[in-house]
């Protein structure tokens, strides 16, 4: 049987590179849907998406990556998909490697696939501080799940049915990626890494300094922390 | 306790009372608060008649100054207050992006629906 596939898109003002994300999936990957959640963007991230012939979900307005993420896990479980990407749409991620990230889920080795770049050199530089707030999250998730991620923070990733329907239950909205990872370890539901390269973001801006990732370090931690501790019905 | 104290204790929680029964009876507050509300109006009532009650309590409590006893309780009141407003917000706030996500993904169904139904309508009249 043909497996249903949803790739999702979430983007906020992604106006100069969800078009070049969604071209991309199309190509390498033809045989997933391409759905693009609009987080309130005040852009033309919507029309550059419809215009590229993705499905559209327009937020109207802007809830965060969790709550938009969620919504397309909502969308693939509501239109019966076997199997739900995550790509961002600020074309960091190789779409070509999206059909390698599907392939453990399709044989039914994990139920969720995470595209790392740590996992092998690459020649992928992120900054000092982001480097060190990476290393010191794996640490807390290897303590707390006693599993090693290197790239919690990735969003790009791979899940199949159960996961669909955890993530479109529940989801994370703050720090939506590494707590997610938790959720999992807590609901007996397996994820594995895979290494991915990524390009430098096309458009936008990510540079954070040294004090805001050590505020991000701890607000994270904390997050992990209340997961950790969360009940899951 | 000076009787203008007393008194001007007594208006006050009256008035708190009176305001209380004024907003549920315009609907401005819902049943479900306006319970707690009622109750806290009619101890400050009963506390500000019955001073002797306050010195009674704070006597319980250990309490040497009565209006000691009375911001203590106030206190305590008013974390329990504010942590259940901030339970009620939380839970709205979950609520709303699980509608948010409903209304865009029945916004996108009624868009592709009326989509269809225009190109139905175009064939019919071709026909």
């Amino acid at each position: 049987m043909n497996k249903k596939i949803l790739s999702i898109i979430p983007a906020y003002n992604e106006e100069a590179s969800v078009g070049k994300v969604i071209d991309g999936i199309r190509k390498s990957f033809p045989e997933s849907d391409i759905l693009v959640v609009n987080d309130g963007s005040n852009d033309k991230t919507s029309k550059q998406a419809r215009e590229k012939g993705a499905i559209v979900l327009d937020l109207p307005y802007n809830m965060g990556i969790g709550a938009a993420m969620q919504a397309g896990y909502i969308f693939a479980q509501q239109n019966g998909y076997n199997i739900a990407c995550q790509v961002d749409g600020d074309g960091q991620h190789c779409p070509e490697e999206l059909k390698r990230l599907t392939e453990p889920i399709l044989n039914g080795k994990s139920d969720m696939v995470i595209g790392s770049r740590y996992l092998h050199k690459t020649d992928f530089q992120s900054t000092l501080p982001r480097r060190i707030g990476g290393k010191f999250l794996s640490l807390a998730l290897l303590v707390m799940t006693g599993k090693k991620v290197t790239d919690p923070t990735s969003g790009f990733r791979a899940a199949n049915k159960n996961v669909i329907n955890l993530f479109a239950a529940e989801y994370p909205t703050d720090y939506p990626e590494p707590e997610a990872l938790i959720q999992l370890y807590k609901k007996n539901l397996t994820f594995q890494e895979m290494p991915t390269t990524m390009h430098k973001r096309e458009s936008g801006t990510s540079s954070i300094n040294t004090v805001q990732a050590i505020y991000y370090m701890i607000k994270v931690m904390l997050s992990l922390i209340i997961g950790m501790i969360k009940s899951y019905k | 306790m000076p009787i203008a104290q007393k008194l001007i204790a007594i208006i006050l929680s009256v008035s708190l009372l009176l305001f209380i029964i004024e907003l549920i009876r315009r609907r401005h507050l819902k049943e479900r608060y306006a319970l707690l509300w009622l109750a806290t109006g009619v101890i400050l009532l009963i506390l500000s008649v019955n001073t002797n009650l306050l010195f009674y309590i704070s006597g319980l409590l250990g309490i040497a100054v009565a209006s000691n006893a009375l911001f203590f309780l106030s206190i305590i009141f008013l974390v329990l207050i504010v942590l259940s407003l901030t339970v009620v917000v939380s839970s709205l706030s979950k609520k709303n992006v699980r509608l948010t996500q409903e209304f865009a993904i029945l916004s996108r169904r009624l868009e592709e629906i009326s989509i269809r139904l225009q190109m139905q309508d175009g064939d019919n009249k071709k026909s």
